[in-house]
């Protein structure tokens, strides 16, 4: 019988993958616009910032052997902290796969559903996350692993797909919209490498035996390269591209893709495997929020939080769809604070349990010392 | 054991309806649309658009009065024309005039009427670039004559399909370098780029009187002015040159091969040379590329100074008692009238895009913008007003190797 923790790979796919997904939904994109010409070296900037982060935060959960920050926040704070963190993250894992299925389905619609309402496209993706978490994260890392590889084989495909028409040149001016936008307001682009954040949740999910800091390293590593990879071939090709509408910008690119007259049309292939990837993305993150809510309100069963979570997203996406505005500014201020938590609370809560550990094992040490002195 | 059992028929029951139903939601067959096969946009003598179409049918071909059904891969082609305010609209009352409704799906050429391209066509081309269905690779054509004329006197002899006839028609240019082979997205790109400006296919119909009894070679004519009698009318030579998205000059065959040797697009062609052993006679040569072209730009006093090196190959195709190929000598005095000849024809094409027309349509700003640290620098370059401005350094390097098969007559 297989142990129902994740492996060394299966944490590395789920990672990668939920990093590659953002490439799908149109990240490489934000960053061009953001900084122009010089989104490759940005991109190298943010991917060096997220090697340092990583090295700090698995440092930081290396003190707390097999515990997550559910765990830790209990420690620091008791119960209520540990409260607060889930709920926290339980909404940010619902906002994520709400922001997924709002963008990803309006994108489908466009291409192949015009005539289908919107909440039949959604149904798709939430009824398959509900089914895949009533058998538990593992299933879902197993299927992960076989979704990844064609995920990341088909976006090398496509990325390389308008090669002839690549303009080296496209690179120059080296630094873009200015240094400021590279590598001050840049940084903000670091949110492309937010799938950092499942880190967090790791320890307990994976087996004893296995290295964070590999497992963090090794995901970093591939993610980095498909971000560098995708923003290096977007900004070489056309100029336009950046304009798409929402997740449209690889499929304006499949729409290149023509060998001879034998390959052409094959967009739908391309479709196929983001729809599998995206539901895979989907499954996890929503498997995230089932494990945190289990965790934080102690419940010894979560198949009915699990439908309940599933409509509530699904009447918040079909909601959201109707108030346009209002989903940009919510996808705006939601970016935000997945930065505010990922890059900054969650480690400063870490550094602050590392800190009271420290104090509190010299103070026993002391206190032995004192007993000692006293005998 | 059971409620495993049980799970899995309630998932096949599941994904069996999931897919079932929805196959039968909103599908339509073939047999419900009309295929598009390319787009004509005209400017009607009110200043309205008039959009034509043509779409592909099987039409007389069906016997039996059966309904005819409409295919991309068939002879007969049904051209429609409305007078429209936009192209969507002009669609949907195309959509309401015919039987069916249309799909842009298979449009393979985009066909604009030079006197539309000269007000601007961005709005037109925005457009269609938005169109999910319209496929970004169509080629883009501005005809001399009304598009509705082009496409009604597109009847191709050698063709049994009407979209394979525009796939290889066009494909001509590969071995031939008379016009360059231009898709929606290109145009687009160039049209938004600010190192480059666009340019198109150059479209016309071929009649007798529009013939250039002028024109010393072929070459040196544009699209309808070549002398050819057969049936198939329609003639793409040359360039369409833009300045954004306005149309603003033509240039011939011979400017189009001078294009394709800078911008490394040049596959193989044939370009008459003067013959140095007769004079007021040409030698065909067949020129390939040797290695690609390299440009660069300098400024002089704020100019740009652009130096393009141009390596080809060539071979003799022309043969007579005069001409001679078998000698290093000969070789050598063939190769520097080409090369002095065909310096003098890109210089003479350079010149022409920048003091005739501004139009930088080599994309020479992609070897400018280097120069530059930032985009708002750049911007404020103003490359593509400042391109008249240029001067040009070309220098033309020949290997001339030896005849076809003979070397001397």
């Amino acid at each position: 019988m297989d142990s129902p923790k994740l492996g060394t790979i299966e944490t590395i796919a789920i990672l990668s993958l939920i990093m590659a997904n953002k490439i799908i939904l149109n990240l490489p994109k934000d960053i061009i616009s953001s900084t122009g010409s010089s989104a490759w070296l940005n991109t190298i900037y943010i991917i060096f910032l997220a090697l340092i982060f990583v090295l700090i935060i698995t440092k930081l959960l290396c003190s707390f052997n097999g515990k997550d920050i559910l765990d830790i926040s209990q420690y620091l704070g008791g119960k209520p902290l540990q409260y607060i963190i889930g709920t926290i993250h339980i909404l940010i894992f619902m906002a994520i796969i709400l922001l997924i299925l709002k963008n990803f389905t309006t994108t489908l619609k466009t291409i192949y559903f015009e005539h289908s309402p919107i909440i039949f496209v959604m149904l798709f993706f939430i009824v398959a996350a509900s089914i895949s978490n009533k058998f538990g994260i593992k299933p879902i890392a197993k299927v992960t692993l076989f979704i990844f590889p064609l995920a990341t084989i088909g976006l090398i495909i496509l990325l390389f797909s308008p090669a002839s028409d690549f303009q080296i040149q496209r690179l120059t001016p080296i630094f873009g919209y200015g240094l400021d936008k590279t590598f001050i307001q840049g940084t903000m682009n670091i949110f492309a490498l937010s799938g950092l954040g499942y880190i967090f949740f790791l320890p307990t999910l994976m087996d004893k035996n296995t290295n964070l800091r590999k497992i963090a390293l090794f995901s970093l590593g591939i993610s980095g390269f498909f971000l560098f990879l995708s923003t290096f071939c977007l900004l070489l090709v056309f100029s336009f591209i950046i304009d798409t509408n929402e997740s449209m910008l690889l499929y304006v690119l499949t729409m290149f893709m023509r060998h001879g007259n034998l390959i052409h049309g094959i967009n739908t292939l391309f479709v196929l495997v983001w729809i599998l990837s995206i539901i895979a993305y989907i499954s996890t993150t929503f498997s995230f929020a089932l494990f945190i809510l289990k965790k934080t309100l102690n419940l010894k069963e979560i198949d009915s939080s699990n439908y309940c979570i599933c409509t509530i997203i699904l009447g918040a996406a079909v909601l959201l769809q109707n108030f346009t505005d209002f989903g940009r500014s919510f996808e705006y201020i939601i970016q935000y604070i997945i930065l505010a938590f990922v890059f900054v609370a969650d480690p400063l809560l870490l550094l602050i349990a590392n800190i009271k550990q420290k104090l509190s094992s010299s103070r026993s040490k002391q206190s032995i010392l004192n007993r000692k002195e006293c005998l | 054991m059971r409620k495993i059992l049980k799970k899995i028929i309630v998932l096949c029951i599941l994904t069996t309806f999931t897919f079932s139903l929805t196959g039968c939601y909103d599908a339509t067959g073939i047999e419900e649309n009309a295929y598009v096969v390319a787009i004509g946009l005209d400017l009607a003598e009110s200043n309205e658009l008039e959009l034509t179409i043509q779409i592909a049918t099987e039409g007389n071909n069906s016997s039996g009065g059966e309904s005819s059904s409409s295919s991309s891969q068939s002879k007969q082609t049904n051209i429609t024309t409305v007078k429209c305010s936009s192209i969507n609209s002009g669609i949907s009352l195309i959509n309401n005039h015919i039987s069916k409704q249309t799909n842009l799906s298979n449009c393979q050429v985009l066909v604009i009427s030079e006197k539309l391209a000269t007000y601007g066509i961005a709005e037109y081309i925005d457009t269609l670039l938005n169109n999910v269905e319209l496929r970004n690779d169509c080629s883009v054509i501005i005809s001399k004559c009304s598009a509705k004329d082009y496409l009604n006197n597109v009847k191709p002899s050698l063709e049994i399909f009407v979209a394979r006839f525009y796939e290889s028609t066009l494909q001509s240019a590969k071995y031939t370098g008379y016009t360059i082979n231009i898709s929606l997205a290109k145009f687009y790109s160039k049209m938004k780029d600010t190192s480059c400006e666009p340019y198109a296919i150059l479209g016309a119909v071929s009649t007798e009187s529009g013939t250039n009894s002028n024109a010393k070679l072929n070459y040196d004519n544009t699209a309808g002015e070549n002398p050819i009698t057969d049936s198939d009318v329609i003639d793409n030579f040359g360039i369409a040159i833009f300045k954004n998205d306005v149309l603003v000059g033509e240039l011939s065959g011979l400017d189009s091969i001078c294009h394709v040797m800078i911008t490394n697009e040049l596959d193989e062609c044939t370009m008459s040379v003067p013959n140095p052993f007769e004079s007021g006679k040409y030698i065909d040569l067949l020129l390939t590329s040797e290695k690609d072209t390299k440009c660069s730009v300098s400024y002089v006093n704020n100019s740009p100074l652009i130096s393009v090196d141009i390596y080809l190959d060539g071979r003799g195709l022309s043969l007579d008692e005069h001409i001679k190929y078998d000698s290093t000598e000969s070789l050598n005095l063939i190769e520097s009238s080409a090369t002095k000849y065909i310096q003098n024809q890109v210089s003479n094409y350079l010149y022409k895009t920048a003091k005739e027309y501004n139009s930088d349509i080599c994309g020479f700003g992609k070897y400018a913008i280097s120069n530059y640290l930032t985009l708002q620098e750049w911007n404020d370059s103003n490359w593509l007003g400042n391109y008249k401005n240029s001067f040009f350094d070309v220098n033309v390097y020949l290997n001339v190797e030896s005849g076809n098969l003979f070397t001397k007559s």
